[in-house]
């Protein structure tokens, strides 16, 4: 077997045994539970951003858009009497039905004209849903049924629920990176003209990276909506989701399969020292100790490891 | 009924107010061997872009196999057998020699399995004779291996017709020699191939054929021998001597 199976079965067996135990071993801990929570919905969205910021080369903000309109989605269909889980899906549906056309469009710019272009996508969405107000609840926001039970089985569920979503996320981004598909972004990443040149269609290709990343972030939106019970356009489109999971991602890995995985850790690990030590200071303190991490580890925790334990 | 491979109908560019390529008209047939030539700025990497679907026209034509193919994309062209090399070498710089060939014989359709790309690209480079270079990443490859590694990726491709823009700038006159070696090689196999080049030495070993350009416009086309004998190529581009040198004579 080689090592990419191995390494695929072990984030599942893991994945799994973290699905089924954490929720037991953390029980009574809600605090802690929260956190590991916090954490798998942030890996979800840095390994959907890695797919098209990493894997593909293309910086978008619109991973907060993406998990807004899931959250929303799925918090709509809920209050209509529609079951959580196939609320999920649909969520996830609808994020590809506007990332496909958005992505089409918006990946013929490059560089900084795609960031700016994709960071408006969660501003536009955000004005929407305020403006919408029949339908959304406008600024008032939207009450979420989620899976419903007391707090306690519902913060268990969320946890588990989230969790998974992120080791299916983590699978997704390694079963892209394996593949023919992933072959081709490697290559628009490295020289988009040159990659037209042998035959890529990196048009396709781009969209569908840009379209599955979006699906994840948008289901990631919908558990995140069922399991806080209450959103508003503010809190979901908030331009943090967009950024926190680009951070994670340079701090782990760009473009790796375990970046995201270390990355959201140690960005939830920093997050909540700070926040215990410097609470006046919290949000700038965070941002000090972010940029001196990426100083002195510009390619990320874990390529910084690899190339060091690889030269001589 | 016999149809040229490429055939080039009034083909015209425009950025702004100046007309890189102006009106040019061109046939080329299968397996046909044919120097493009000009000074700088005289329209040649434009035109091969029209041609090669890098940059659309603003007028004109252009027919492939007896097919209109103007304004269409560089990928389905590349899949049609069309290749080119580009002036400045273009690898995929964190991909290994093997895999930059493997990518261009799974993207132009000949395998979609990554086993079946590797091996197609492994005959590529030790055809091309830089089988040693394998597992070397572009950056330690030196400019005639880089050169070459362009070569392997368009030849893996199975073109029917190959543009090489400049593919000895650069190099060296053995390393040169090489390279024209492996042009013939691929010249051999039937494929038609166009190619860029200032070195008069090269363009007259290669090709039958000549193709001159001149401020984006077609100034001559014919066969070396007479395009050496023009006045206006002579005025234009070559000089006496470049004409001399061309025709073999001592100046």
């Amino acid at each position: 077997m080689n090592s990419r199976v191995l390494l695929a079965i072990a984030i599942a067996v893991i994945g799994a045994a973290a699905c089924a135990g954490l929720p037991l071993i953390l029980a009574g801990e809600p605090y802690l539970m929260r956190l590991v929570t916090m954490f798998s919905l942030l890996l979800v969205l840095a390994a959907s951003w890695n797919i098209v910021g990493g894997f593909t080369g293309y910086p978008s903000f619109a991973t907060g858009a993406f998990f807004g309109l899931g959250a929303y989605a799925a918090a709509i269909l809920q209050a209509r009497g529609l079951d959580w889980r196939l609320a999920l899906i649909v969520a996830g549906i609808a994020g590809a039905v506007l990332a496909a056309p958005v992505g089409y469009g918006v990946l013929r710019l490059r560089g900084h004209y795609f960031a700016v272009a994709s960071l408006m996508l969660g501003a536009i969405l955000r004005e929407l849903t305020t403006g919408w107000s029949d339908l959304t609840g406008g600024g008032m926001g939207l009450t979420v049924a989620g899976a419903g039970g007391d707090p306690e089985r519902l913060a268990a569920f969320s946890l588990r629920i989230s969790l998974a979503l992120a080791v299916l996320t983590v699978l997704l981004g390694a079963a892209i990176k394996w593949s023919r598909l992933g072959f081709g972004l490697d290559c628009i990443r490295m020289n988009e003209t040159a990659a037209a040149g042998i035959g890529v269609d990196a048009q396709k290709l781009k969209t569908y990276a840009f379209t599955l990343s979006s699906v994840t972030s948008a289901i990631a939106g919908g558990v995140y909506a069922g399991w806080i019970g209450y959103i508003d356009p503010t809190d979901v489109y908030d331009v943090m989701w967009s950024v926190k999971p680009i951070v994670a991602v340079l701090l782990g890995g760009v473009g790796t399969i375990l970046g995201p995985i270390i990355g959201a850790a140690l960005f939830v690990a920093l997050e909540e020292i700070v926040w215990r030590n410097v609470l006046s200071f919290s949000s700038g303190g965070l941002g000090v100790l972010i940029v001196l991490l990426l100083l002195v580890l510009p390619a990320g925790v874990l390529p910084s490891l690899v190339s060091r334990k690889r030269r001589p | 009924m016999n149809t040229a491979l490429l055939d080039v109908r009034n083909v015209s560019r425009q950025f702004g107010g100046l007309k890189a390529t102006d009106d040019v008209s061109f046939k080329l047939n299968e397996g046909e061997i044919v120097g493009l030539i000009g000074s700088n700025g005289a329209g040649k990497t434009t035109l091969v872009n029209l041609v090669t679907g890098h940059l659309k026209p603003s007028r004109g034509e252009i027919m492939f196999c007896g097919q209109d193919i103007t304004g269409h994309k560089p990928h389905v062209l590349a899949r049609r057998g069309l290749m080119r090399t580009f002036q400045i070498v273009q690898p995929f710089n964190d991909l290994t020699a093997l895999d930059n060939v493997a990518a261009a014989a799974m993207f132009t359709g000949h395998t979609r399995s990554f086993s079946g790309a590797r091996e197609q690209a492994d005959v590529a480079l030790s055809n091309l004779g830089i089988g040693h270079c394998r597992d070397h990443l572009p950056v330690r490859m030196t400019l005639a291996e880089r050169k070459r590694l362009e070569l392997a990726r368009a030849w893996v491709a199975r073109p029917k017709l190959l543009f090489l823009d400049e593919v000895n700038a650069g190099l060296n006159s053995g390393e040169i020699e090489g390279v024209l070696g492996m042009i013939r090689k691929i010249a051999a196999e039937g494929v038609a191939i166009v190619i860029i080049e200032h070195l008069m030495k090269v363009v007259k070993g290669l090709c039958p054929r000549l193709i001159v350009l001149h401020r984006g416009q077609l100034l001559a086309s014919g066969p070396t021998d007479e395009i050496a004998r023009n006045p206006s190529v002579i005025e234009a581009y070559l000089g006496a001597r470049g004409a001399a040198a061309m025709l073999g004579e001592q100046p």
